[in-house]
């Protein structure tokens, strides 16, 4: 066969297109359920952080999560848990950033007043810029914080806000919009659980 | 001194035809996150793996590609790699993987990997043309990471995440948005050059000028 | 789902403050050897607009009715660069045949486009992103403007510069990389006038 010719050509591109669309399957296959793992774990581990937990490496968070949320309803618009004996209500949120959608777990005390926990758990926002709303340092802001008017996010500052007391949180330097698109999104976000709490509870 | 003993290789990558600062070539998909080290280090590991591995498939390969369909099997070759890493990726380093979005499929269209595949792989065997792929991924690792050393160190005071400075120190903030990437770049290409230029003209007889690969340059000739 | 952002306003920070070159750094292969000349800056300014519009357009379509459904969304890269490849393969022919003139102004450039990470990068944000089909068009042709705007500016800065006593270490790229920094540095002033949210 002529090594220019036009079946050699065209069977050699169709032979290699399939080979290494076959080996990418295969490799997809093998990983695949580890990267569910992987999503199931990090939304478990969100749900753990924002109700106040300290997770760290060694944590089981399969077995946390099931023991602090033993009926855990995936559709529900928020949980109700105990945890150290105070009750706390979480719940998933999910809002518009600057270039997509942000999701993540927020907790709030049971009385509405302070935020347990505060995690991300998907966003699109631009690496090392809006994508620092997912540092420890950032989210850390949330705990403690008093939320009962809502919260602000500062723009400028970028070291952290210290004081649990003011309703503010320090902003990421160099992503404003970012900043204020956290802030829309937890202010909804607190408004909406005090409607579904107004609703059944009282 | 044979141009190309594995020495000869890794001198050149690294320092006389640099991809980056003497090539200009595939900065784009990795200057964006040079705001953080720790990403940049994936990012050019990444590059360096899929360099390396492309080469070696592009010299196993080379007798049996037929030139027409070339560039597009080389391009799926470095996509295949591309994909590799983003599993890999996703699986074992979920963390990194939602950090870096969707730049890590961007390595693909970086002109490095074919550039090299062309100029190198194309006409030298396996191994070799692996050492040439890692060394290419190491000389445009270590200008990317000495970039990402500053523009983290003063744009966040920290490294590799962990605060270096004292707590007293105000942060640029030109140094975490996009501008700061390209002065930086460019004050390093003069610097770089500068070096270049003196070495040469000490020597008196300028380094032959290895066979570059740019972009253009490597383009099929469409359907004429 | 898909992210509640208003076109327009995607249009225009797709253009100016979160420029695909001078915010993402997407497409600077070409960018720099093609901006000393303003006409084939023009041109391929043009092309990119086009190619990247159409493409988007082409790999959207292929994301929802055929990734997405059958589960091989981990093809994306191998998918979206055939089909831009493919796209200007064709889009160079079709030029060629039907005119001769447009050809000479517009087709030499795209081949050029291949490999610029512009046109995947788009791809693949709208991909993560989430995007309709209207934000894709709208962020992909705002991107394509906003690289013309940027390369025609360059080029407009380039011709200046050209007359300027440059240090012989920094002349050539170095002083473009600058360039293009302050330029980017001006587009972030953009960003006062609007808000995506």
């Amino acid at each position: 066969m002529k090594k220019n010719g036009l079946i050699y050509t065209v069977l050699i591109s169709v032979v290699s297109a399939f080979l290494f669309v076959f080996l990418l399957s295969l490799a997809y296959g093998a990983t695949k359920g580890k990267v569910e793992e992987n999503t199931r774990l990090t939304e478990a581990r969100a749900y753990l952080v924002a109700s106040g937990i300290t997770v760290d490496g060694d944590t089981d968070i399969e077995a946390l999560f099931k023991s602090t949320f033993p009926g855990f309803d995936k559709d529900a618009a928020y949980q109700t848990t105990t945890v150290n004996g105070k009750s706390v209500v979480v719940s998933p949120f999910q809002g518009n950033g600057l270039w997509g959608t942000i999701t993540g777990v927020i907790g709030m005390t049971s009385d509405l007043q302070r935020i347990v926990g505060f995690e991300i758990v998907s966003h699109v926002e631009t690496p090392g810029l809006g994508g620092r709303i997912d540092e420890v340092w950032f989210k850390d802001q949330f705990k403690d914080e008093y939320a009962a008017n809502g919260i602000v996010v500062k723009h400028g500052g970028g070291g952290g806000d210290k004081d649990p007391d003011n309703g503010v949180v320090d902003g990421i330097t160099g992503a404003s919009r970012t900043s204020d698109s956290i802030q829309t999104i937890v202010n909804q976000q607190i408004d909406k659980i005090k409607k579904e709490l107004g609703g059944t509870n009282q | 001194m044979n141009e190309d003993s594995p020495v000869q290789i890794l001198k050149s990558n690294v320092w006389y035809s640099n991809p980056i600062f003497i090539q200009i070539l595939g900065i784009c998909s990795t200057l964006a996150v040079t705001n953080n080290l720790s990403n940049t280090f994936t990012m050019t590991v990444g590059l360096m793996f899929v360099a390396a591995f492309t080469n070696i498939t592009v010299s196993l390969l080379k007798g049996i590609i037929p030139r027409k369909v070339r560039m597009i099997l080389q391009t799926l070759i470095i996509a295949f790699y591309v994909i590799i890493v983003d599993i890999l990726l996703r699986a074992y380093l979920p963390e990194i993987s939602k950090a870096l979005g969707p730049y890590v499929g961007l390595i693909i269209t970086n002109c490095i990997i074919m550039g090299r595949a062309e100029a190198f792989a194309q006409s030298h065997g396996p191994l070799i043309s692996a050492w040439d792929g890692i060394t290419s991924g190491l000389g445009y690792m270590w200008v990317l990471m000495l970039i990402a050393f500053v523009r983290e160190l003063m744009g966040f005071g920290t490294l590799f995440g962990i605060a270096v400075l004292p707590a007293g120190f105000t942060p640029w903030t030109i140094m975490v948005m996009a501008p700061s990437a390209f002065f930086l770049l460019g004050t390093f290409i003069w610097v770089a050059k500068t070096i270049i230029l003196k070495q040469e003209a000490s020597s008196m007889q300028p380094k032959p000028g290895r066979k570059q690969a740019s972009c253009s340059a490597m383009q099929p000739k469409g359907g004429k | 789902m898909v992210p509640d952002i208003n076109p327009v306003v995607l249009l225009f920070a797709s253009i100016f403050t979160s420029n695909i070159l001078l915010a993402n750094f997407l497409g600077m292969c070409s960018f720099i050897s093609i901006s000393k000349d303003m006409k084939s800056s023009n041109g391929l300014g043009l092309a990119v607009t086009v190619v990247l519009t159409l493409t988007a357009m082409l790999n959207w379509v292929l994301l929802q009715y055929v990734l997405i459904p059958l589960d091989l969304l981990y093809l994306r890269y191998i998918i979206f660069i055939i089909v831009i490849a493919a796209t200007v393969q064709i889009l160079e022919m079709v030029i060629d045949r039907v005119s001769p003139a447009l050809y000479m102004s517009l087709g030499i450039f795209l081949p050029l486009i291949t490999v610029n990470c512009a046109i995947l990068g788009v791809a693949l944000f709208m991909q993560i992103r989430n995007y309709s089909f209207v934000q894709t068009v709208v962020f992909a042709f705002g991107s394509g403007l906003g690289w013309w705007l940027a390369i025609v500016t360059l080029a407009a800065i380039q011709k200046k510069l050209v007359k300027a006593p440059v240090p012989a270490g920094l002349s050539g790229p170095g002083i473009t990389l600058i360039t293009i920094g302050f330029m980017a540095m001006a587009f972030i002033g953009f960003s006062g006038m609007l808000s995506v949210q």
